[in-house]
Protein backbone atom coordinates (compact mmCIF):
# COMPACT_ATOMS: atom_id res chain seq x y z
CA UNK A 1 0.00 0.00 0.00
CA UNK A 2 1.52 3.36 -1.01
CA UNK A 3 2.03 5.52 2.05
CA UNK A 4 0.07 8.61 1.06
CA UNK A 5 -2.64 8.59 3.74
CA UNK A 6 -2.63 8.54 7.53
CA UNK A 7 -4.23 5.10 7.45
CA UNK A 8 -1.41 3.79 5.27
CA UNK A 9 1.15 5.42 7.57
CA UNK A 10 -0.40 3.83 10.67
CA UNK A 11 -0.58 0.46 8.98
CA UNK A 12 3.06 0.61 7.93
CA UNK A 13 4.21 1.70 11.39
CA UNK A 14 2.48 -1.30 12.87
CA UNK A 15 2.89 -3.94 10.22
CA UNK A 16 5.45 -3.18 7.49
CA UNK A 17 8.85 -1.90 8.59
CA UNK A 18 12.52 -2.62 9.14
CA UNK A 19 13.96 -1.69 12.49
CA UNK A 20 16.93 0.60 13.15
CA UNK A 21 18.97 -0.14 16.27
CA UNK A 22 21.65 2.16 17.67
CA UNK A 23 23.88 1.28 20.63
CA UNK A 24 27.13 3.06 19.98
CA UNK A 25 30.01 3.59 22.39
CA UNK A 26 31.30 7.07 22.99
CA UNK A 27 34.21 8.34 20.88
CA UNK A 28 36.73 10.51 22.71
CA UNK A 29 39.08 13.25 21.59
CA UNK A 30 36.47 15.05 19.52
CA UNK A 31 35.94 18.78 19.20
CA UNK A 32 32.86 20.61 20.42
CA UNK A 33 31.29 22.21 17.38
CA UNK A 34 32.98 19.76 15.02
CA UNK A 35 31.49 16.80 13.19
CA UNK A 36 32.11 13.23 14.33
CA UNK A 37 31.54 10.09 12.30
CA UNK A 38 30.01 7.08 14.04
CA UNK A 39 31.24 4.77 11.24
CA UNK A 40 34.08 3.50 13.41
CA UNK A 41 32.22 3.62 16.74
CA UNK A 42 31.85 0.19 18.32
CA UNK A 43 28.49 -1.34 19.15
CA UNK A 44 25.38 -1.39 16.96
CA UNK A 45 25.50 -1.04 14.01
CA UNK A 46 28.82 -2.91 13.98
CA UNK A 47 32.02 -0.95 13.63
CA UNK A 48 32.65 -0.22 9.96
CA UNK A 49 36.00 -1.03 8.37
CA UNK A 50 38.56 1.63 7.48
CA UNK A 51 38.21 1.97 3.71
CA UNK A 52 41.07 1.60 1.27
CA UNK A 53 40.72 2.57 -2.38
CA UNK A 54 37.63 4.46 -3.52
CA UNK A 55 34.54 2.29 -3.14
CA UNK A 56 30.78 2.46 -3.58
CA UNK A 57 28.94 2.01 -0.29
CA UNK A 58 25.81 -0.11 0.11
CA UNK A 59 23.78 -1.60 2.92
CA UNK A 60 25.89 -4.77 2.58
CA UNK A 61 28.85 -3.01 4.21
CA UNK A 62 29.66 -3.83 7.82
CA UNK A 63 28.79 -0.66 9.69
CA UNK A 64 25.61 0.05 7.74
CA UNK A 65 22.13 -0.31 9.16
CA UNK A 66 20.50 -3.35 7.56
CA UNK A 67 17.56 -2.56 5.28
CA UNK A 68 15.26 -4.61 3.06
CA UNK A 69 15.22 -3.50 -0.56
CA UNK A 70 11.76 -2.73 -1.86
CA UNK A 71 10.15 -3.48 -5.22
CA UNK A 72 8.97 -0.32 -6.96
CA UNK A 73 6.72 1.54 -6.48
CA UNK A 74 7.19 0.65 -2.79
CA UNK A 75 9.95 2.56 -1.00
CA UNK A 76 11.20 2.85 2.58
CA UNK A 77 10.86 5.90 4.80
CA UNK A 78 12.17 6.63 8.27
CA UNK A 79 8.81 6.89 10.02
CA UNK A 80 9.59 6.86 13.73
CA UNK A 81 12.69 7.06 15.90
CA UNK A 82 13.90 7.41 19.49
CA UNK A 83 17.25 8.82 20.62
CA UNK A 84 19.07 8.60 23.96
CA UNK A 85 22.50 10.19 24.24
CA UNK A 86 25.11 10.06 26.96
CA UNK A 87 25.79 13.78 26.49
CA UNK A 88 23.00 16.29 26.95
CA UNK A 89 22.00 18.56 24.07
CA UNK A 90 23.28 16.14 21.44
CA UNK A 91 22.18 15.43 17.91
CA UNK A 92 22.35 12.53 15.48
CA UNK A 93 22.27 13.01 11.73
CA UNK A 94 21.43 9.89 9.74
CA UNK A 95 23.28 9.91 6.43
CA UNK A 96 23.39 7.61 3.43
CA UNK A 97 27.08 6.88 2.90
CA UNK A 98 27.42 6.93 -0.89
CA UNK A 99 31.15 6.43 -1.40
CA UNK A 100 34.37 6.52 0.59
CA UNK A 101 38.09 5.99 0.53
CA UNK A 102 40.84 6.03 3.14
CA UNK A 103 44.57 5.65 3.57
CA UNK A 104 45.55 9.26 2.90
CA UNK A 105 48.69 10.10 4.87
CA UNK A 106 49.23 13.11 7.07
CA UNK A 107 52.94 12.86 6.36
CA UNK A 108 52.90 13.12 2.54
CA UNK A 109 53.22 16.48 0.78
CA UNK A 110 52.65 15.35 -2.81
CA UNK A 111 49.20 15.03 -4.36
CA UNK A 112 47.45 11.92 -3.05
CA UNK A 113 44.82 10.21 -5.19
CA UNK A 114 41.24 10.05 -3.98
CA UNK A 115 39.55 9.21 -7.30
CA UNK A 116 35.90 9.27 -6.22
CA UNK A 117 33.51 10.28 -9.01
CA UNK A 118 29.84 9.71 -8.31
CA UNK A 119 29.18 9.21 -12.05
CA UNK A 120 31.42 6.13 -12.18
CA UNK A 121 31.89 4.85 -8.61
CA UNK A 122 29.26 2.11 -8.91
CA UNK A 123 31.10 -0.51 -10.99
CA UNK A 124 31.80 2.07 -13.67
CA UNK A 125 28.35 3.57 -13.45
CA UNK A 126 26.61 6.20 -11.36
CA UNK A 127 25.28 6.01 -7.82
CA UNK A 128 22.13 3.97 -8.20
CA UNK A 129 18.57 3.67 -6.98
CA UNK A 130 17.94 7.42 -6.68
CA UNK A 131 20.25 7.58 -3.68
CA UNK A 132 21.88 10.70 -5.10
CA UNK A 133 18.83 12.91 -4.78
CA UNK A 134 19.10 15.95 -7.06
CA UNK A 135 20.95 15.24 -10.33
CA UNK A 136 23.11 18.36 -9.88
CA UNK A 137 24.75 16.77 -6.80
CA UNK A 138 23.34 19.48 -4.54
CA UNK A 139 22.08 16.85 -2.07
CA UNK A 140 25.57 15.37 -1.63
CA UNK A 141 27.84 16.36 1.24
CA UNK A 142 31.57 15.74 0.94
CA UNK A 143 33.85 15.23 3.90
CA UNK A 144 37.40 14.62 4.95
CA UNK A 145 37.07 11.78 7.46
CA UNK A 146 39.77 10.66 9.89
CA UNK A 147 40.40 6.98 10.73
CA UNK A 148 43.60 7.32 12.78
CA UNK A 149 45.02 10.57 14.10
CA UNK A 150 47.37 12.69 12.05
CA UNK A 151 49.95 14.97 13.62
CA UNK A 152 49.94 18.36 15.30
CA UNK A 153 52.34 20.19 12.98
CA UNK A 154 50.49 22.95 11.14
CA UNK A 155 49.48 22.02 7.60
CA UNK A 156 46.82 22.86 5.02
CA UNK A 157 44.96 20.55 2.65
CA UNK A 158 44.14 21.56 -0.90
CA UNK A 159 41.41 19.34 -2.31
CA UNK A 160 41.07 19.09 -6.09
CA UNK A 161 37.51 18.32 -7.17
CA UNK A 162 35.34 17.78 -10.23
CA UNK A 163 32.27 20.00 -10.30
CA UNK A 164 28.89 18.99 -11.68
CA UNK A 165 29.75 20.49 -15.10
CA UNK A 166 32.88 18.30 -15.23
CA UNK A 167 35.22 21.26 -14.73
CA UNK A 168 37.89 20.80 -12.08
CA UNK A 169 39.33 23.11 -9.48
CA UNK A 170 40.81 23.41 -6.00
CA UNK A 171 38.72 24.11 -2.95
CA UNK A 172 39.85 26.72 -0.44
CA UNK A 173 42.66 25.39 1.74
CA UNK A 174 41.59 23.56 4.90
CA UNK A 175 43.71 23.63 8.05
CA UNK A 176 44.48 20.02 8.99
CA UNK A 177 47.32 20.56 11.43
CA UNK A 178 48.17 22.88 14.27
CA UNK A 179 46.47 20.38 16.52
CA UNK A 180 46.26 16.64 15.93
CA UNK A 181 43.01 15.60 14.28
CA UNK A 182 41.70 12.48 16.01
CA UNK A 183 40.01 9.43 14.56
CA UNK A 184 36.32 9.89 13.66
CA UNK A 185 36.64 13.65 13.14
CA UNK A 186 35.07 14.95 9.95
CA UNK A 187 35.59 18.22 8.08
CA UNK A 188 33.01 19.27 5.52
CA UNK A 189 34.21 20.19 2.01
CA UNK A 190 32.50 23.29 0.63
CA UNK A 191 32.26 24.03 -3.07
CA UNK A 192 33.80 27.34 -4.07
CA UNK A 193 32.73 27.25 -7.71
CA UNK A 194 32.17 30.76 -9.05
CA UNK A 195 28.71 29.79 -10.35
CA UNK A 196 27.70 27.84 -7.27
CA UNK A 197 28.05 24.40 -8.85
CA UNK A 198 28.25 21.42 -6.55
CA UNK A 199 30.87 18.70 -6.37
CA UNK A 200 30.47 15.40 -8.18
CA UNK A 201 33.92 13.99 -7.50
CA UNK A 202 37.11 14.42 -5.50
CA UNK A 203 40.35 13.82 -7.38
CA UNK A 204 43.31 14.49 -5.08
CA UNK A 205 44.29 15.87 -1.68
CA UNK A 206 47.61 17.72 -1.26
CA UNK A 207 49.05 18.71 2.11
CA UNK A 208 51.22 21.80 2.39
CA UNK A 209 53.38 20.18 5.08
CA UNK A 210 53.99 16.93 6.93
CA UNK A 211 51.77 17.01 10.04
CA UNK A 212 54.34 14.84 11.81
CA UNK A 213 52.21 11.68 11.91
CA UNK A 214 50.99 9.68 8.94
CA UNK A 215 47.73 8.55 10.51
CA UNK A 216 44.97 7.75 8.04
CA UNK A 217 42.23 9.90 6.64
CA UNK A 218 40.07 9.86 3.56
CA UNK A 219 37.16 11.34 1.64
CA UNK A 220 33.50 10.38 2.15
CA UNK A 221 30.41 11.38 0.17
CA UNK A 222 27.06 11.29 1.97
CA UNK A 223 23.47 12.38 1.60
CA UNK A 224 21.80 13.48 4.82
CA UNK A 225 18.41 11.85 5.43
CA UNK A 226 17.27 13.20 8.77
CA UNK A 227 18.28 14.78 12.09
CA UNK A 228 17.39 13.86 15.68
CA UNK A 229 18.34 15.65 18.88
CA UNK A 230 18.20 15.31 22.66
CA UNK A 231 17.58 17.92 25.35
CA UNK A 232 19.24 19.24 28.43
CA UNK A 233 19.27 15.99 30.43
CA UNK A 234 21.73 13.25 29.55
CA UNK A 235 20.37 9.74 28.96
CA UNK A 236 16.80 11.01 28.63
CA UNK A 237 14.99 9.57 25.62
CA UNK A 238 13.55 11.79 22.91
CA UNK A 239 10.95 10.46 20.47
CA UNK A 240 10.40 11.63 16.89
CA UNK A 241 7.38 10.96 14.68
CA UNK A 242 7.17 10.92 10.89
CA UNK A 243 6.55 14.66 10.64
CA UNK A 244 9.50 15.61 12.84
CA UNK A 245 11.75 13.29 10.87
CA UNK A 246 10.56 14.67 7.53
CA UNK A 247 9.76 11.13 6.45
CA UNK A 248 12.90 10.82 4.28
CA UNK A 249 12.88 8.15 1.58
CA UNK A 250 15.39 5.37 2.20
CA UNK A 251 16.34 4.09 -1.25
CA UNK A 252 17.39 0.53 -1.99
CA UNK A 253 20.94 -0.33 -0.96
CA UNK A 254 21.31 2.80 1.20
CA UNK A 255 24.28 2.61 3.56
CA UNK A 256 22.85 4.36 6.62
CA UNK A 257 25.20 5.53 9.35
CA UNK A 258 25.40 8.29 11.92
CA UNK A 259 27.19 11.64 12.09
CA UNK A 260 27.10 13.88 15.14
CA UNK A 261 27.80 17.57 15.53
CA UNK A 262 29.73 17.18 18.77
CA UNK A 263 28.69 19.32 21.71
CA UNK A 264 31.53 18.09 23.93
CA UNK A 265 34.98 16.56 23.53
CA UNK A 266 33.40 13.15 23.17
CA UNK A 267 30.35 12.02 21.20
CA UNK A 268 28.80 10.35 24.23
CA UNK A 269 26.97 7.05 23.95
CA UNK A 270 24.21 6.84 21.36
CA UNK A 271 21.18 4.59 21.79
CA UNK A 272 18.02 4.54 19.75
CA UNK A 273 15.36 2.56 17.98
CA UNK A 274 13.65 3.44 14.72
CA UNK A 275 11.33 2.14 12.03
CA UNK A 276 11.90 2.22 8.28
CA UNK A 277 8.32 1.91 7.10
CA UNK A 278 7.66 0.45 3.66
CA UNK A 279 4.99 1.12 1.09
CA UNK B 1 66.98 26.19 4.39
CA UNK B 2 64.83 29.19 5.17
CA UNK B 3 64.84 31.30 8.31
CA UNK B 4 62.42 33.07 10.58
CA UNK B 5 61.80 36.50 9.15
CA UNK B 6 62.29 35.50 5.50
CA UNK B 7 59.55 36.75 3.18
CA UNK B 8 58.11 34.10 0.88
CA UNK B 9 55.36 33.55 -1.64
CA UNK B 10 53.32 30.37 -1.65
CA UNK B 11 53.41 28.13 -4.70
CA UNK B 12 50.78 26.04 -6.54
CA UNK B 13 48.35 24.59 -5.51
CA UNK B 14 48.23 26.64 -2.32
CA UNK B 15 48.74 30.02 -3.98
CA UNK B 16 45.00 30.27 -4.69
CA UNK B 17 44.25 30.33 -0.98
CA UNK B 18 47.41 32.19 0.02
CA UNK B 19 48.02 34.73 -2.79
CA UNK B 20 50.18 37.27 -0.94
CA UNK B 21 53.69 37.29 0.44
CA UNK B 22 54.22 36.17 4.01
CA UNK B 23 56.93 36.22 6.66
CA UNK B 24 58.15 32.98 8.19
CA UNK B 25 57.25 33.17 11.89
CA UNK B 26 58.53 29.79 13.06
CA UNK B 27 60.45 26.73 11.89
CA UNK B 28 59.32 23.32 13.15
CA UNK B 29 61.26 20.07 12.80
CA UNK B 30 59.17 16.90 12.89
CA UNK B 31 60.49 13.78 14.62
CA UNK B 32 61.29 12.29 11.21
CA UNK B 33 63.51 15.27 10.41
CA UNK B 34 61.17 17.02 7.97
CA UNK B 35 61.13 20.78 8.34
CA UNK B 36 57.94 22.84 8.26
CA UNK B 37 57.89 26.61 7.87
CA UNK B 38 55.10 28.40 9.71
CA UNK B 39 53.61 31.47 8.07
CA UNK B 40 51.79 32.89 11.06
CA UNK B 41 48.11 32.10 10.99
CA UNK B 42 48.41 30.65 7.48
CA UNK B 43 49.82 27.46 8.87
CA UNK B 44 52.73 25.26 7.89
CA UNK B 45 54.38 24.71 4.52
CA UNK B 46 57.05 22.42 3.17
CA UNK B 47 59.90 24.23 1.40
CA UNK B 48 58.70 22.80 -1.91
CA UNK B 49 55.64 25.10 -1.70
CA UNK B 50 57.57 28.26 -0.83
CA UNK B 51 59.70 30.70 -2.83
CA UNK B 52 61.76 33.45 -1.26
CA UNK B 53 60.93 36.91 -2.59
Amino acid sequence: MTIDTRDALISALGNQHDKILWDKASISTQVSGGYSSLWRATGLPAQGAIPGAAAYCTSALLGSIAITNQTAPAVGYIGWHTLTTGNANSNLEIHDRLAHMGGLSGAVTTAQNVLINLDTINAGGPVGDSRLGASDFSDVTWWLEWYTATGATASNATVNVTFSDNSTGNLAAIAVGGTAIAASRMIKLISNHASGLDIKGVNTVTLSANTGTAGSFGVTATRQRTLLWTGAVANQTATFDWAQLGMPKIRNNSCLFGIMLATATSTGTVKGFGKIIQG
Amino acid sequence: MLNVGDTVRVLTPFDESFPETYAITDVVTNTDGTIVYILGECGGFDICYLEVV
